[in-house]
């Protein structure tokens, strides 16, 4: 009897423990499944985060791309003289999708990236520019020397997937930056030079012969010319225009003159109108030429020269 | 009998403590392994929000024009590293073309979290990489 006694004893004692050692299993298991869900969200977690780092990340640097690109267009048209509308056909930005994707790749994302409506603008002042987009440039949102300079409009929306948890994250951003140089104002001051000129060179030619009708004509175009250049210096413009005068006798009364302005440039002095081109900061001139030719009847001739050629340079 | 039950009650003690160590310890390993993990997770977070930051305030645009530029970069690492809450260490490595231009501040800790941040250039890829650790 207490030989069998002990058998069901030990028989018992052996149940408990391999019930406990069920439960112990049973919760080891379960506690590793808890750490794994743990670890796994936590992993996650991290993928989101580092997704949402690689989505801003492309935000600031096509904006950054797209203004230094935009700079070196615009640098490339003022130096022409064209006119800054056709900046927006320049445009493209997929040699920077290859590069970003391939950098993304490389870093265990795998990305899908759209940009659309590259668009580029006259600015105004009432069109407000993203504040964080002009901060990340350097450049602040409000200045008093923004008018006529590049709005940037762009659209990219990117979806980004991470390789190894296959977290997702989409995203669409509107970008609204600015590049400080005002091509467009300077476009349109030599425009108005060129306008003025012709709407006054009638008065300024005045004389009885060729010597005395180019130095008349020179000292009023100087006179214009100072005047004009001092305007524009008050809004942080400088400028220098060189010019050729001829003044060629065809009859006893009549004399031709030909004025050439050989090289208008003006250039935005604003504090922040450079751009970054071959490893140095440069201003952005506007380059322009402008010829007339007009007919000029005196009602006397004196004797002089039948032609004459004055050259000459006004800077402010 | 008394004998048998004895040495029993001694058989069923051990066998309790060994289970209870061992719950115990899986128990502790795994909250070691959760707190690590959200170290890590933490510390990245923080790596992540210099870079951003640093992005935002201009400063990578700073440090790509001093680098095109081929002028003296560590001003703009050290306004970097400023950003970095006190009671944390931070490290940054700039890469330029998967080649290691430059590096400054130290870690305190082997763990740490880890963001990477990319500049396109006119020359290449940047790549400025933020590594976070407790001090």
């Amino acid at each position: 009897m207490p030989s069998k006694r002990k058998v069901k004893n030990a028989f018992l004692w052996s149940i408990a423990i391999v019930y406990l050692l069920v439960i112990l299993v049973f919760c080891s298991i379960s506690q590793n499944s808890a750490a794994e869900l743990i670890a796994q969200t936590a992993a996650n977690r991290m993928a989101a985060d580092r997704l949402e780092l690689a989505a801003y990340n492309l935000l600031f640097d096509l904006n950054e791309y797209l203004h230094k690109k935009i700079g070196i267009e615009l640098y490339l048209l003022a130096k022409n003289g064209e006119n800054p509308n056709q900046l927006v056909y320049e445009l493209s930005a997929a040699e920077w999708i290859k590069t970003a994707e391939t950098w993304l790749k490389a870093n265990g994302i795998a990305a899908f990236i759209v940009i659309q409506d590259i668009r580029t603008n006259r600015h105004t002042q009432n069109d407000k520019r993203d504040l964080i987009l002009m901060s990340t440039l350097g450049i602040p949102q409000e200045f008093e020397f923004y008018e006529g300079a590049v709005d940037i409009d762009a659209v990219i929306t990117t979806r980004l997937v991470d390789t190894s948890t296959q977290a997702t994250f989409l995203v669409k951003f509107n970008i609204k930056s600015l590049h400080p140089v005002r091509i467009y104002d300077l476009c349109t001051m030599s425009g108005i030079l060129c306008k003025r000129v012709t709407s006054e060179i009638r008065s300024w030619a005045k004389g009885t012969n060729a010597e005395r009708i180019a130095l008349n004509l020179k000292k009023e175009l100087r006179k214009f010319l100072v005047s004009f250049l001092n305007g524009v210096s008050q809004s942080f413009y400088s400028g220098q225009v060189s010019y050729r005068i001829i003044v060629r006798k065809t009859s006893a009364v009549q004399y031709i003159i030909n004025l050439h302005l050989m090289k208008i440039e003006l250039t935005d002095m604003s504090k922040y109108a450079f751009v970054l081109i071959d490893k140095r900061f440069v201003r952005v001139s506007y380059i322009t030429s402008f010829k007339i030719s007009l007919k000029y009847l005196t009602a006397t001739s004196k004797a002089g020269p039948k032609q004459i050629a004055i050259d000459g340079v006004v800077s402010n | 009998m008394n004998g048998i039950l004895s040495m029993t009650d001694a058989m069923t003690a051990l066998c309790f403590s060994v289970v209870l160590i061992l719950a115990v310890c899986v128990h502790t390993y795994s909250d070691n392994d959760h707190l690590l993990a959200v170290q890590i997770s933490y510390l990245q977070k923080v790596a992540q929000q210099i870079l951003l930051v640093s992005a935002m305030k201009g400063y990578v645009t700073e440090l790509i024009t001093k680098v095109e530029l081929r002028q003296e970069t560590t001003y703009v690492l050290v306004k970097i590293v400023n950003l970095c809450p006190s009671e944390l260490a931070c490290r940054l490595y700039v890469l330029y073309n998967a080649k290691l231009l430059t590096s400054f501040g130290r870690l305190a800790d082997s763990v740490f979290g880890e963001a990477k941040y990319f500049a396109t250039t006119s020359q290449g890829v940047m790549e400025i990489i933020c590594q976070v650790s407790a001090k």
